[in-house]
């Protein structure tokens, strides 16, 4: 055997030594398990409740579409009648209402649980 | 069978297979963590970064789809360098993946033949002393150190010469003189 052949056992047997004298506090295999199975587990209810959250924010959107199409076509209609003296005021009602709905939806889509 | 009676059975049968699955896991566990996590010591410098990515690197290989023993390891090892990668891309020290550590730190001599290697190790590069874990400690081939790190079979051949050599030039200015005394 060379000595370059002699160095490299050597070399060997001291990585292999220092790899058998390291010490460490592990964790114990039981908790690691556990903790593997609770993340699962909430990656699961993710997956599951992921069309939940959709659906949440995209109802109130389609409704609000909805509803804002159908003021739009019968605006012509509806102007006259707000017009009038009597029904003035529910003008700034309805401003204040889709400004309230347009802030849910907003706090809808902010909020921690819908990114859940 | 009454669906009455199935349904406590197949849920018997699922709570003796997670038994199995854990059972096997933690024998898997005892034998590769603390060799495991003597690289990750050995590439940080930092215990406490070690204790979380090898927690990391197990939680997600028990997550992962079952796999044979063999790959197993190899997996292991593939996730846990690339944890630790991510990491240090987030910290911005991706470049001390193939760049030296500081140098200024001398090697101690004679205070015990594992602590002359740590310390022999703490001066070359991650990958070097990656490599050198992996062929020495593991006995990987040059392929399967390859595919942990990323690297070409051809490259990790000389990437494990360099780092052994370097090592060995670093122990003999240690005081370590080998076999040619």
């Amino acid at each position: 055997m060379s000595n370059s052949d002699k160095n490299d056992v050597q070399f060997d047997s001291l990585i292999k030594q220092m790899a058998q004298d390291h010490q460490a506090q592990l964790p114990e295999p039981g908790i690691i398990w556990w903790r593997a199975q609770i993340l699962k587990k909430q990656a699961d209810k993710e997956r599951i409740e992921r069309p939940l959250v959709f659906m949440r924010l995209a109802a109130p959107t389609i409704c609000v579409v909805v509803v804002l199409g159908f003021l739009l076509a019968a605006w012509k209609q509806a102007q006259p009648a707000t017009n009038e003296a009597h029904v003035s005021f529910l003008m700034p009602l309805l401003v204040i209402s889709a400004l309230a709905c347009a802030l849910l939806l907003g706090l809808l889509a902010w909020s921690p649980a819908s990114k859940t | 069978m009454t669906a009455t009676t199935a349904l406590p059975l197949a849920m018997t049968e699922a709570a003796r297979d997670e038994q199995a699955s854990r059972a096997d896991f933690e024998s898997f566990y005892l034998r590769t963590a603390r060799v495991l996590h003597g690289y990750l010591c050995r590439l940080t410098g930092d215990h406490a970064t070690a204790d979380e990515v090898l927690q990391e690197a197990y939680i997600r290989m028990i997550n992962a789809s079952v796999m044979e023993e063999g790959h197993r390891k190899a997996y292991l090892y593939t996730t846990a360098t690339n944890i630790l990668r991510d990491r240090w891309r987030k910290q911005k020290r991706e470049r001390e993946w193939s760049e030296l550590s500081q140098p200024e730190t001398s090697v101690r001599q004679n205070l015990g033949l594992s602590l002359d290697m740590a310390a022999v190790l703490d001066r070359l590069t991650a990958q070097e002393r990656a490599v050198l874990w992996l062929a020495h400690v593991e006995e990987m081939s040059h392929k399967e150190i390859g595919a942990i790190l990323n690297v070409k079979e051809q490259s990790v051949r000389v990437i494990v010469f360099r780092a052994r050599e370097n090592a060995k030039k670093l122990l003999e200015r240690a005081g370590f003189r080998g076999s040619h005394e």
